[in-house]
This record gives C-alpha cells, sequence and structure tokens, in this order.
C-alpha cells in the first residue's frame, strides 16, 4: 500500500481550474519530485495535502486513512511536515526555540498530570530539548543556535524550517522550494541532507522544486503538472525524454541538466 | 510614610497586572484586544458575592471556587461569540468585545442592583511590621496571591504541552497549526485562563471598593495603561508595567494631588504610543525568550 494516494483530486479558486484530476501514489520511503511551471498547481496540491485548503473533488489517503474531514492539526499528528515557499517561521524566537517548538507535540501527557508531576515533565522536556539540540546541529546549524531567526539570511531560514519540520519526526516530509535562493553549494547540501533523511530515518519526501539539478539528483520519480493538470509521471530519465513535458516547460533547462 | 505607599501601591499594582494578564494572554493567543476583560471580571466577582451570600456558601469555599467559575465563565463566552467570528477579521471580534462589556455591565446591574454592597475582607485588617514600616497585611495578600498566579501562569508557558502550544500558535498561527496545534483549542484556553485570572483580580479590589457594577472601569484602565508600558505583548512586561502604575498612581496621589489619580494612566498610555509604542520592556525580554 502507497504511504499517500492522490486519487482525481480537484480544486478551482471562483472558477479558476487550480487542480483537475490529479491522481499519483507515492510509496513509502521514495522521493518524489513535483514539478510544473509557475502556477501549475504544485503548492495547491500541497496545501490540500496539509489541509490548508479544501479540494472540491477527489480523495487524499496518508497510510490508508482518508483526510477528507480531517483538520491541519490532525494531519500533523499524523506524521506529516512541511516547510514552506515563502517561510511561516517564528521570527522573534531563536533558532534553537523554533526546533523545540517543532517538537511540542512530543510532550504527551494532558495539562493536570503535567502540573502534578513537575519533575517527570522536566525530564520529558529535557529529552525533547536534547533531541531539537541535536537536529540543531545536525542541520549544520549549531553555529547559530542563539541566533533570532529574524536575523538570519534567507537560505539559513529555509534550513531552520527543515530542522523545526523534522523535529515533528515525520513519516511524510512535504517540501516546497527548500533550494529556492541558494547558491549551487548550498543547494546541494539541501539534496544531501533529503537524501540522508531518506536513507537513514527513512522519511517519505515529496518536494517541489524549480532547481531541476536538485530535482534530477535527489527524486527518484517525477510528477509534472501543468495548468493544474497531470502531464507526466516517471523517472527523471523519463521525463526528460518525455515530448509533452518539453514542450510544456521544460526545454532548454534539461539540456544543461 | 514611602514605604507604605510603595507597598500599597505594589498591591494596586498587582491587581492591575492581574487584568492586564488576562488582555495580554487573549490578545497573544487570538490577536483580539478583550475590552469585556474588566466586566468579566466584575461578574465573576458577583456570581462569587452571590454564593456567598445567597446560597450560604462559606468563604474559603467560594474562594475555591473562583477559579473554575471564572474558567467556566471565559469558555462559555469564547463558545458563544468568538467561535462564530473565527474567520472574520479580528477587528469583528474587537467590536463584539465591546458589545460584551455592555451585555456584561449592564447584566450585573440588572440582577444584583446598581448599589455598591460590601464584599468581605479576605484578609486579617492587623497591620504587620516589615522594615520599620507597617504594612496592611490586605497588600502583603494581594501582593502573594498575585505572585502565585504569575508562577502558576509560568509553569503553564514553560512545561505544559498546551503552554508551549499557546506560545508557538501566538507566535505563527498557520505554523503552529501545522505542527499539531488546534488554534481553536487554544483560543479556548486562553479566554478561559484570562477569565479565571481576571475574577481573581475582581476578588482581590471589591473588599478595597465596595462590590459595585462599575468598579472594574479604572482597572481596566490602569491594566491598559500598565499593559501598554510593557509592549502589551509580553507578559512579564504586562506585570512590569502595572507595578509601575500602582506606584506610581499612590505617589502622585500623596505627592501631588488625588485628582490626578486616574487620569495620570491615560498620559502614560498617550506617552508610551507616542514615543515608546513598542513598550519599554519589549526589546530586553524579546531577546531573553
Amino acid at each position: 500500500m502507497p504511504l499517500l494516494e492522490i486519487a482525481n483530486l480537484s480544486l478551482a479558486f471562483s472558477g479558476l481550474r487550480a487542480l483537475a484530476n490529479v491522481s499519483f501514489d507515492v510509496e513509502e520511503g521514495e522521493i518524489v519530485g513535483l514539478i510544473g511551471p509557475n502556477g501549475a498547481g504544485k503548492s495547491t496540491l500541497l496545501n490540500c495535502i496539509s489541509r490548508l485548503y479544501q479540494p472540491d473533488g477527489g480523495t487524499i489517503r496518508f497510510d490508508g486513512h482518508d483526510l477528507g474531514g480531517r483538520s491541519a492539526p490532525e494531519v500533523a499528528a499524523m506524521g506529516i511536515r512541511r516547510t514552506f515557499q515563502n517561510l511561516e517561521l517564528f521570527r522573534e524566537a531563536s533558532v534553537r526555540e523554533n526546533v523545540a517548538l517543532g517538537l511540542v507535540y512530543r510532550y504527551g501527557s494532558p495539562l493536570l498530570a503535567e502540573f502534578l508531576a513537575l519533575p517527570g515533565v522536566r525530564a520529558k522536556q529535557r529529552a525533547a530539548l536534547e533531541d531539537a539540540e541535536r537536529i540543531v546541529s545536525e542541520c549544520g546549524l549549531g553555529e547559530w543556535a542563539e541566533a533570532r531567526v529574524a536575523e538570519l539570511p534567507y537560505g539559513l531560514q529555509k534550513l531552520v524550517e527543515l530542522a523545526r519540520a523534522l523535529a515533528g519526526h515525520p513519516k511524510l516530509l512535504l517540501l516546497d522550494e527548500p533550494a529556492a535562493g541558494m547558491n549551487r553549494e548550498e543547494s546541494t547540501q539541501v539534496a544531501e541532507t533529503v537524501r540522508r533523511l531518506r536513507d537513514r530515518d527513512g522519511i517519505t519526501v515529496l518536494l517541489i522544486e524549480h532547481d531541476m539539478r536538485v530535482v534530477m539528483t535527489v527524486c527518484e520519480r517525477i510528477v509534472v503538472l501543468d495548468h493544474g493538470e497531470k502531464i507526466a509521471e516517471g523517472s527523471p530519465a523519463e521525463i526528460r525524454r518525455s515530448p509533452a513535458v518539453i514542450k510544456a516547460y521544460l526545454g532548454d533547462e534539461l539540456e544543461d541538466a | 510614610m514611602i514605604t507604605q505607599l510603595v507597598a500599597s501601591g505594589l498591591a494596586l499594582g498587582s491587581i492591575y497586572a492581574l487584568l492586564a494578564l488576562s488582555l495580554v494572554l487573549i490578545h497573544k493567543a487570538t490577536d483580539v484586544v478583550n475590552f469585556a476583560q474588566g466586566e468579566m471580571a466584575m461578574f465573576g466577582t458577583f456570581i462569587c458575592f452571590a454564593l456567598l451570600t445567597r446560597a450560604g456558601l462559606p468563604l474559603p469555599a467560594v474562594l475555591l471556587l473562583a477559579a473554575p467559575l471564572g474558567v467556566a465563565l471565559g469558555v462559555v463566552t469564547e463558545r458563544a461569540t468568538m467561535r462564530p467570528l473565527q474567520s472574520a477579521p479580528p477587528v469583528n471580534a474587537l467590536i463584539a468585545t465591546i458589545g460584551l462589556w455592555m451585555i456584561f455591565h449592564h447584566a450585573a446591574g440588572w440582577i444584583w442592583g446598581y448599589d455598591p454592597v460590601r464584599f468581605p475582607s479576605l484578609f486579617s485588617p492587623e497591620p504587620v511590621e516589615i522594615m520599620g514600616a507597617r504594612i496592611a497585611q490586605n497588600s502583603l495578600g494581594i501582593i502573594a496571591v498575585s505572585l502565585l498566579v504569575v508562577v502558576l501562569l509560568y509553569l503553564f508557558f514553560e512545561f505544559t504541552r498546551m503552554g508551549v502550544a499557546m506560545r508557538a500558535a501566538s507566535m505563527n498561527r498557520r505554523a503552529a497549526q501545522l505542527m499539531g496545534v488546534d488554534v481553536t483549542r487554544t483560543s479556548l484556553v486562553a479566554w478561559g485562563l484570562a477569565s479565571a485570572i481576571g475574577v481573581v483580580s475582581g476578588l482581590l479590589i471589591a473588599p478595597l471598593t465596595f462590590l459595585d457594577f462599575e468598579m472594574m472601569f479604572s482597572v481596566l484602565l490602569k491594566a491598559f495603561a500598565g499593559a501598554i508600558l510593557g509592549g502589551f505583548n509580553s507578559l512579564p512586561g504586562a506585570v512590569i508595567g502595572c507595578l509601575v502604575i500602582g506606584v506610581l498612581e499612590n505617589l502622585i496621589a500623596a505627592y501631588v494631588s488625588t485628582a490626578f489619580k486616574d487620569t495620570f494612566a491615560f498620559g502614560i498610555i498617550i506617552l508610551v504610543l507616542m514615543f515608546r509604542p513598542q513598550g519599554l520592556f519589549t526589546r530586553r525580554i524579546a531577546k531573553k525568550v
């Protein structure tokens, strides 16, 4: 059974078609790329999965459960974490605190029990903070752990968002342009990080990316959207050769990849 | 003389601080300024008074019931008035709270009458001697109760899952939601907590001023001034701001004129908003957090 099954997903914004009958699966432990020209519906699709948008038609199943009717926090609690194209960080907090807040739902136990058993709670919190510390240094953010996020350069902020998503120990990680605004060296590092997450922690990844070098090296399968429709799906090699894709948008970008 | 003035100023300031904490709590959690906070506190205090006099419950029992009662009042109000406005712009909710102000204000007058009544004192009238000055037990009691509330709030935000979730939601609601924080619940908890703290402030002030349907107006004004002084987004800032207001108020009344006792709070609101809209302490505290 695939980890994520998207079937006949459709969504229109006041008559404007954003997604039309999109279907594809993501297997457990797979890294799948979602590409397409601007306005193809890629971010809209991620927003449907994380329940920021309610699709008009079709189903999304995660781990065998239908996500229809579930709220954003419920879906997050099922093990889906994400990052945003335009960053949604706790800007006034430090890097460490951002990551620690990503752990919030691993504190467990109801309110009253937490008040009555403060020492136990503190031990649990210490464990969570150690976990945050480990994630911060693994993402190469150790040097900036105390820095206020708003004061960091864009590339590092993207990394903080990724670290915060990882703190939720996701089964499925949705990444919206993780390498945007990064130089070649930084984007290579992001590609390596995504690979490592899958190889070592078994995290399944669905990522949107415009940097074709990143997409072609890291993804095992690619889904191409254009005007809200899926126009192709296959391995990077197949996508490179697909006439529909070349016609729709890749064209010369593929040549130098 | 000055020690007594400062001590009773700190006590007054503590009461303002409790109400200010309620204001800032709701504002941080939901972006709404609850103008009805004072009236809800007054209404809750009247319910406590009714339990005491009409239902004949003993004072300690009423005091124990006060916080849960406040939670209930806040939760019901949130469900009935804020939840339906959840997806409306925050200004709609803000106007709704002004409506709530009117409703609680006149409901209290209608139910319990418009004449002030005496509320039993919670602490012994005997003053105690501290560093050569005779300080009213009332002042010490008020400061102690407020301190307890502040410590409990600190533990809540620092160590409980709901507290941490609320901190996350107050910084970025959407991001918090996508980490599993249910923001409809954090809003409900904020209203419940704020209303409970408000009722505690009402119970502390009622013995000093008589219980009256208008008793919270000036307290709300001072709480606003103190919260604005602290930047309106910081809980410790609001407490410090209100303590400053309480002490200043007493000193001005004693050494300048009692005529300025209430107006100076307005003056502080205007001055702070003109020259330091982020509050006096926000920067330092933001760095510490």
